[in-house]
């Protein structure tokens, strides 16, 4: 034996394959024992029987099989292992020699590799036949010489792919079953260009197209009405790869042969292809019913929205909480709070009162219970209006299961109602009790004229019951006479829905018949139906009566009366117009007969009222001429007519017409004078006008008004030195430049006195001289017209006099006053000297009189008597000038206390001469008591002196107060009270001619060596007198006394 | 008789007046002694030097140079020293208004001068006595008014 089978390398391998091979005798077979087999054959056969993965190896030409544990497995599935081990090709399958046998050839001899992919080699494994996929690699294998010697077969199993291949072919396509029996629609566009590549059924349906006339196409091809919709839409998709997801969009649809806008949702998807967007998968569904029937709802929701929320009916819900889940906008309002506070909340959060709260708390356990709608009626404060009454209704809500769900509300405020109804109630109420009271009958009657009520007036007027006068019990009261035509009227009245209005006589209980006036006013109900009527009647004998009595007057009057209708129609006339437009019955009364009777010039005038007043209805009155029948003269009518109201309602007029002819004549002839009146003021103006301009004095007259000038005459310009025309339109003060307040002045002097007097004013001339003028001012009429006429006198002249006059008088003040302290001071002064002298005389006299002779003695007495002489000169001087001092006070004085002072001082005179002094009713004087007690002094004084010395002097002194006017003396005023003091004596009196002289200063009547005095005595009682404001005169006679007479005022 | 002979101040700016003052003083019995000034100045330097004594009486004539009879009365009795001096006024003048002024002002009494001499020496006499009798009482209104 060669060597054994095993004892070659490569033959040395584990396995079944492994061990057949081994045991094999090769010998017999046409590649031999394996020792002869060439090197390559060998390497082949090793890395075949060692590898795992399946191999198969045809040797030779003749394809002597190899094959490895791997590869068994597929041919233990046609039971060709082991015995195909060794065999050729051709005998071991001869079954697919046909087919492998040309590729095998192909490796053999043209040295090329051959791949099979994914056979399906069914095999037989775990105990059964599988499908199995393979691919094969049919590689040449070189032998020793260079040449292919054999076909390696290397497998491998793709059935795992190929399954999984199969599988997704299977999901494929039964998703594109599955696609295209999808109940949405669903289709898939490729490219830009949207290229349907599929679209399943309901994607057909929905775009109403059959699959082969839109597959394969551009999509706007087939659906341009989608492409402004959409186009944009799926290029955003196929740029961008985000999904696009529609919600109930519209898109315009032109399907069945209609052209829509449909609602869809639709999916819009990208497609990726590796990693790239290459189309776009649509799905989509029609939503058209979904959205329409939504759209119902929600415009039904808003319908009912709108009607809950705007409605002032309360609309509400409660959940079976009690607890509000809806609440309309006027319940909001009632509560006063938004919807957010309230909904949720149960009725006590909502402000409801206890009682209330539990009250409808109650109520909806009832209606839960029940499933039955209950009603109620409650009072609630609502937020603005207050308190308020609603009618309410719970009703439940019931669901499928017959359960109650909820609780729904309505309420309404019904307190207007129940305000009304309460009105209405009170109002009837109150009617009654007005209608019984009332003066007038009155009765309610039904709708039919069936009279259910009558007042208490009406019973107690017919005297019949209520029972008896019900329904058409009121023909008992009416007259025979009437009753039919009243009755008449009546069963037509009930179907005309207007106030009537009736007349008829109706009984008393007495059996006295009187006309009344019945108003029946219909009550109609909201469907204008007449419910009942309301009527009174108002008695109307009287009215009746008076207008009998009118027509009496009227008859009778001597003027025309007429009546007439609202559209002014003659209704009546008197017999006076009968007579005067010569017409026998006052319907003949027309136009016509104002045309033949008026004077054709008046006749507008007739239209024009008459024409006028049934749509004015108001009073006029014109006068028209009217030709008098008795003469065939046009005289003159005063026609006028005033509107007849009967309760207040305008029923026609009353007129009258009155010949005024001869007024009429008298006005004329009054006016005629009045004419003639003013043509004579005119003349006299004229005159004025003459008077004014030659005037010599300067003369302006002014508008009262404006205060400008109107004209001025020459004298004026000839003073002033102005033109006319510079004059004319100005005022007198800019004219004369008056300084500013002046003008004011003068105008308020006008307005409160009418009239200036004697002004003195000063005015400018044009050449700038001033000169003082005595104005005087009055208004005057002209031509109805008021001016102020002003006169002008200059007084320049006067003035200057006035002026120095008064300088004058100042000098000689001046002048009087240092003469009196001249006269006073020199007077004390002179006394010094003289006095020196009487001094040193008296001292001569006493210490020289031894040495001094009879003569020395007489000649010094003299000089003594000199000095004493000039003593009282001097002092009765010094007197005089101070009683010129007027600062002394008067004072009401008893006179005879003075005269007792005066006594005294005259004590030693009044004893030597025996004197006597009588006072008789000397009362109080109003003096001043100084200068008084030295006028007495001195009138006392020279009484003594002068006295008769032959008889004891005798002096009497007595007062009285009287008027002025009772003294019969010049210069006392008559209405001034004085008081009159006389003195008189019985002393030598003196001649009447001196009465004045007497009171000159340093007068005397008598010589010095008679009657000592210095002639200043009177003249300082007279002084003394004057500055008491009074009189003094004397009455004298030679030998026979004399008298002063003193008037000074009294208080 | 007193025997201690008075002593007069006179102020008296006529001469012929104050020669008939001392002339009458010098006749009357009572031995009187008289200062002579001829003005206030001089007056009420005198009086109101220290070594001059008190007088009896003093004798204010109104009308004087650089300070009248007013002006002296009215300082001498705002001095303390010359209260209860008695003052008779003399003066030419008569006037209601200066008298009651005068009496206002503390005089004691109001002499006119008199026109004849023998008047001069009764009304001297007059306040010589009154002097003696109770000097410092002054006297009513009525009685101001020192007549012969």
């Amino acid at each position: 034996m060669s060597p054994e089978n095993c004892d070659y390398y490569f033959l040395r391998a584990e396995g079944e394959m492994g061990e057949l091979t081994r045991a094999k005798d090769w010998s017999k077979t046409s590649i031999g024992h394996p020792s002869g087999w060439p090197a390559s054959l060998r390497t082949t056969v090793g890395i075949l029987l060692n590898s795992k993965s399946p191999m198969f190896l045809w040797w030779s030409d003749e394809l002597i099989c190899f094959y490895n544990d791997a590869y068994r497995p597929s041919l233990e599935i046609d039971g060709k292992h082991p015995s195909i081990l060794g065999m050729p090709f051709k005998e071991a399958w001869p079954e697919i020699w046909e087919t492998i046998g040309p590729l095998i050839d192909k490796v053999m001899n043209n040295g090329e590799s051959l791949m099979f992919d994914d056979y399906l080699v069914p095999i037989y494994r775990n105990g059964r036949i599988e499908d199995a996929y393979w691919t094969f690699c049919y590689n040449p294998v070189h032998n020793d010489s260079g040449k292919v010697g054999g076909v390696l077969v290397t497998v491998s199993e793709t059935t795992e792919k190929v399954i999984t291949a199969l599988k997704i072919e299977e999901i494929d396509q039964r998703f594109r079953n599955t696609m295209k029996q999808a109940p949405v629609g669903i289709t898939i566009l490729r490219g830009p260009q949207y290229i349907v590549e599929m679209a399943n059924d309901a994607y057909l349906q929905l775009v109403d197209k059959a699959e082969t006339e839109f597959t394969n196409k551009p999509l706007f091809e087939s659906l341009p009405e989608i492409e402004e919709t959409v186009h944009a839409l799926l290029d955003n998709v196929l740029t961008t790869g985000v999904p696009y997801r529609g919600i109930e969009l519209p898109i315009p649809t032109n399907r069945y042969g209609v052209k829509d806008v449909c609602y869809f949702d639709f999916i819009y998807y990208p497609l990726k292809e590796d990693g790239t967007i290459t189309g776009v998968i649509v799905v989509v569904t029609e939503v058209t019913d979904k959205v329409e029937t939504r759209k119902k709802i929600e415009e039904s929701k808003r319908l009912y929205e709108t009607i809950a929320q705007n409605t002032p009916d309360l609309i509400y819900a409660f959940d079976l909480n009690y607890r509000f889940t809806y609440a309309n906008e006027a319940l909001l309002k009632m509560w006063g709070c938004s919807r957010e506070d309230a909904i949720g909340k149960g009725f006590l959060e909502l402000g409801y009162e206890p009682w209330h709260a539990e009250m409808h708390e109650r109520e909806i356990d009832q209606v839960i219970a029940t499933k039955k709608p209950i009603r109620g009626e409650v009072s609630f404060p609502h937020a603005e209006l207050g308190i308020r009454i609603y009618d309410y209704i719970f009703a439940p809500v019931i669901n499928k299961k017959g359960e109650v769900e909820a609780i729904t509300g309505t309420g309404r405020d019904n307190s207007d109602i129940k305000k009304a109804e309460n009105e209405l109630k009170k109002s009837e109420e109150q009617f009654s009790t007005l209608a019984d009271n009332m003066e007038n009958l009155a009765w309610l009657a039904d709708g039919e004229g069936w009279i259910y009520w009558y007042n208490k007036r009406w019973l107690e007027y017919t005297g019949l019951t209520m029972e008896e006068m019900q329904g058409w019990g009121w023909q008992k009261v009416h007259h025979p006479d009437h009753v039919e035509r009243v009755l008449e009227v009546a069963k037509k009245v009930w179907h005309v829905k207007e106030t009537f209005e009736l007349t008829f006589p109706l009984r008393r209980h007495d059996g006295e018949y009187r006309w009344f006036l019945t108003r029946g006013y219909p009550v109609t109900d909201e469907e204008g139906k007449i419910v009942r009527w309301i009527g009174t009647n108002t008695d109307i004998t009287e009215q009746k009566k008076a207008e009998e009595q009118f027509k009496v007057l009227a008859d009778q009057a001597p003027m025309w009366v007429w009546l007439t209708d609202k559209e002014v129609n003659v209704l009546y006339t008197n017999p006076e117009v009968l007579r005067y437009f010569g017409i026998a019955h006052y319907t003949e009364f027309t136009g016509y007969i104002w045309e033949q009777n008026v004077h054709p010039d008046d006749i507008p005038l007739v239209y024009r009222f008459f024409g006028e007043a049934a749509s004015l209805q108001q009073s006029f009155s014109f006068e028209i001429r009217v030709l008098n029948p008795d003469n065939q003269q046009y005289e003159w009518f005063f026609v006028k007519a005033v509107p007849r109201l009967e309760e207040g309602e305008f029923t026609g007029f009353i007129g009258t017409g009155i010949n005024i002819n001869e007024q009429k004549n008298f006005t004329r002839e009054l006016e005629d004078k009045v004419l003639l009146r003013t043509a004579e003021l005119k003349a006299s103006e004229e005159k004025f006008y003459k008077l004014f301009n030659l005037s010599p004095i300067c003369k302006s007259l002014t508008d009262a008004i404006t205060g400008k000038i109107v004209m001025v005459n020459d004298t004026f310009t000839q003073i002033f030195g102005y033109s006319r025309e510079e004059t004319f339109n100005k005022t007198t003060a800019e004219v004369g430049k008056l300084d500013i307040l002046q003008p004011d002045f003068l105008f308020n002097e006008l307005k409160v006195h009418g009239k200036i007097n004697n002004l003195e004013i000063e005015f400018t001339k044009k050449s700038g001289e001033k000169f003082f003028a005595l104005t005087s001012v009055d208004i005057i009429t002209l031509d109805d017209k008021e001016y102020f006429l002003g006169a002008y006198i200059d007084i320049s002249g006067r003035k200057w006099a006035e002026k120095v006059l008064e300088q004058k008088n100042i000098e000689l003040e001046r002048m009087n006053k240092e003469l009196q302290s001249f006269a006073y001071i020199s007077s004390h002064d002179l006394q010094e000297p003289l006095r020196k002298i009487q001094t040193f005389a008296s001292r001569i006299l006493e210490k020289e009189e031894g040495n001094l002779s009879d003569y020395g003695k007489d000649i010094f007495n003299r000089m003594q008597n000199a000095a004493k002489r000039m003593q009282t000169l001097i002092q009765d001087l010094l007197a005089y000038s101070g009683t010129n001092k007027t600062e002394s006070k008067f004072e009401t004085t008893d006179l005879n206390k003075i005269i007792a002072e005066i006594k005294e001082d005259f004590k030693e005179e009044l004893k030597e001469k025996l004197a006597t002094i009588e006072t008789i009713q000397l009362g109080n004087a109003y003096i001043i008591p100084f200068q008084f007690r030295q006028l007495m002094h001195n009138l006392i004084g020279n009484s003594l002196k002068f006295s008769n010395p032959k008889i004891p002097p005798h002096i009497k002194i007595k007062s009285e107060i009287a008027y002025g006017i009772n003294f019969n003396i010049e210069h006392l005023s008559p209405q001034g009270k004085y008081c009159h003091i006389s003195i008189s004596d019985n002393g030598i009196g003196f001649d009447q001619q001196y009465s004045e002289k007497i009171f000159e200063v340093f007068q005397r009547l008598h010589p010095k060596n008679e009657y000592i005095g210095t002639g200043i005595g009177l003249s300082i009682v007279k002084k003394i007198v004057e500055n008491h404001h009074g009189i003094i005169t004397a009455k004298g006679e030679v030998n026979n006394g004399a008298t002063f007479d003193i008037y000074i005022p009294a208080t | 008789m007193n025997l201690t002979p008075l002593h007069f101040f006179l102020a008296d700016d006529d001469t012929d007046d104050c020669f008939f003052f001392k002339e009458a003083i010098d006749e009357i019995p009572e031995s009187i002694n008289l200062t002579t000034v001829f003005d206030g100045v001089q007056l009420m330097q005198l009086i109101s030097a220290e070594e001059t004594p008190l007088p009896d009486a003093l004798f204010l004539d109104l009308n004087m140079p650089l300070k009248s009879g007013i002006e002296c009365l009215t300082e001498i009795r705002s001095i303390d020293k010359f209260e209860g001096l008695p003052i008779f006024i003399y003066s030419t003048s008569l006037n209601e208004e200066v008298v009651d002024l005068l009496y206002e002002k503390g005089a004691s009494y109001y002499i006119c001068k008199p026109r004849e001499f023998g008047e001069i020496k009764n009304i001297l006499s007059k306040a010589v006595a009154l002097l003696t009798q109770n000097k410092s009482t002054r006297p009513d209104r009525k009685e101001f008014i020192l007549e012969t």
